[in-house]
């Protein structure tokens, strides 16, 4: 199914361009935002992401996924972007950034939820960005060790370092949500 | 295993990237050590909460803005810059109107006009009598100049000029001929003649006749008097320059002529410039500088019995072109 689409692609088909973009435009949407933490910033990304995509389709050997190579396109784009001093857009609201599924019918467990993912978002936002891109990768995206190795083109034991180090800061500081 | 090396573990152990060993190692450590069991409880509802976060959606529209800020294809972006908005347009095309009209009155400037144009058709009638009296040193007219780009490569129509008469192709042009005259001269389909060895002198006077016909092939056949003038003027420098000859050459050895011949050709100046048989005989054209032309009779007499059909008129021309035909 990918490979018919990669191939389209390749071949100039706008109507696989549009296809793919309604396929992947949340998760690259969605790991630019937790990357930036603004939502006009992470759009800004995710079309540059595709724009690029459109230009660069026809070199796109197949050797990777689809999925990796646009998971790659976009944390390089976020990277940039934290690199670059100048950013136009700031950081907004973390607490909004996480949202929690199953939500609570009952008010103060509503409330407590709410506050867990406002405290989650502040964690998430405040790792270093090296350790938040794999850490929203694997446990957020669901990519696998080997994906996030590829996609950030990094060794598998750099990627696991990193996303210890990042579960584990992200633990202390959402500790006293749990017994 | 110590609380540190087990709380290393708690990310691979989740990931179920633990080799048996290490797993066992870690599960005995946890069995027996409280804390790092609430830690890894902590951990895992860390990391629980990560897998729980609802997916995010892009923006309504999202779709739609990526498409319209695709690029277009080349052929749509051809397309709006032919139709820029006429704010745009209009001063672009006044602008390129205003070059062109510059240019054109540039070109008017430069151009000669009428009275340029006679003093340059003097010069060819006064050209074409030194060509006629200096033959070895003819000096290409402005006119000659001017127009020759317009007309055909010279090879082009001589290979025409067979194919028009429909006799088979020959394999080189005799230089000094105009199209008129080789159609004439044009033979019967015959074997092919060996190639012909061009003497400098010859071609070098045979340049007289080249320039001749080059001046009457580039210009246009203008309508009215200046046209007529000028071909007057093309067809008088072209009868000075040449004059054809004919005769018939009865010879007792036959085997022998071929290098007899080529001495006197030699001796005289001239140079064999076609060749073809005609039945029996065998017709030779040479083209002779015109004060040698009495030499080369004299020499025909002597390799047989020489009867020249038409002889050149006195005085005689900057070179003579003698067909002999040549029987036993």
């Amino acid at each position: 199914m990918e490979a018919v689409l990669v191939e389209r692609l390749r071949s100039g088909d706008a109507h696989a361009f549009e296809e793919m973009v309604v396929a992947y435009q949340h998760r690259v949407f969605g790991v630019a935002l937790r990357m930036l933490g603004n939502a006009a910033e992470a759009e800004d990304v995710a079309q540059e992401v595709f724009l690029r995509v459109h230009r660069a389709v026809a070199g796109f050997r197949g050797d990777a996924k689809l999925s990796t190579w646009l998971y790659a396109i976009t944390s390089r784009a976020c990277l940039s972007r934290l690199a670059a001093g100048d950013r136009r857009f700031r950081r907004e609201g973390e607490e909004t950034l996480v949202s929690l599924r199953d939500g609570e019918a009952d008010p103060a467990a509503a409330l407590e939820r709410s506050e867990l993912e406002g405290a989650l978002g502040r964690a998430i936002a405040g790792l270093p960005e090296e350790r938040r891109i794999v850490v929203v990768l694997r446990d957020v995206e669901g990519l696998s060790y080997e994906e996030i190795a590829e996609a950030l083109a990094l060794p598998v034991g750099t990627v696991r370092s990193r996303l210890h180090r990042a579960r584990m800061d992200l633990k202390e500081k959402l500790e006293r949500f749990f017994p | 295993v110590t609380c540190h090396d087990a709380r290393e573990l708690f990310s691979a152990r989740i990931d179920d990237a633990l080799g048996d060993e290490e797993r066992a190692g870690l599960d005995a450590h946890l069995a027996s050590c409280p804390e790092c069991r609430r830690e890894r409880g902590r951990f895992e509802a860390t990391v629980g909460l990560l897998r729980g976060a609802a997916p995010v959606r892009a923006p309504a529209g999202f779709v739609d803005r990526v498409l319209a800020a695709r690029p277009a294809p080349w052929h749509r972006r051809l397309g709006r810059r032919l139709f820029w908005p006429l704010p745009v347009k209009l001063p672009l095309e006044a602008a390129a109107l205003v070059l062109v009209a510059v240019g054109a009155a540039y070109l008017y400037e430069r151009a000669p006009g009428p009275a340029s144009l006679a003093r340059q058709e003097t010069a060819v009638r006064l050209q074409s009598q030194e060509s006629a009296d200096q033959p070895a040193a003819p000096a290409p007219s402005t006119l000659g100049e001017k127009a020759a780009p317009a007309a055909p490569p010279r090879d082009a129509r001589l290979a025409d000029a067979p194919a028009a008469s429909g006799a088979a192709p020959k394999r080189e042009a005799p230089p000094a001929s105009p199209p008129a005259e080789r159609k004439e001269a044009a033979p019967p389909p015959a074997a092919p003649a060996p190639p012909v060895a061009s003497a400098p002198r010859a071609a070098a006077e045979s340049e007289v006749a080249r320039e001749g016909e080059r001046r009457d092939a580039a210009a246009p056949p203008a309508p009215g008097a200046a046209g007529a003038e000028r071909q007057r003027l093309a067809a008088a420098s072209k009868a000075m320059a040449t004059a054809e000859v004919s005769g018939r050459l009865t010879v007792p050895d036959r085997p022998g002529l071929d290098r007899a011949l080529a001495a006197l050709l030699a001796r005289v100046g001239a140079a064999e410039v076609g060749r073809q048989r005609d039945g029996d005989a065998l017709v030779v054209e040479i083209v002779v500088p015109g004060p040698a032309y009495p030499e080369l009779a004299a020499g025909l007499a002597h390799l047989g019995r020489w009867e020249p059909e038409r002889a050149p008129a006195e005085p005689l021309p900057a070179s003579v072109r003698a067909r002999v035909r040549i029987a036993d």
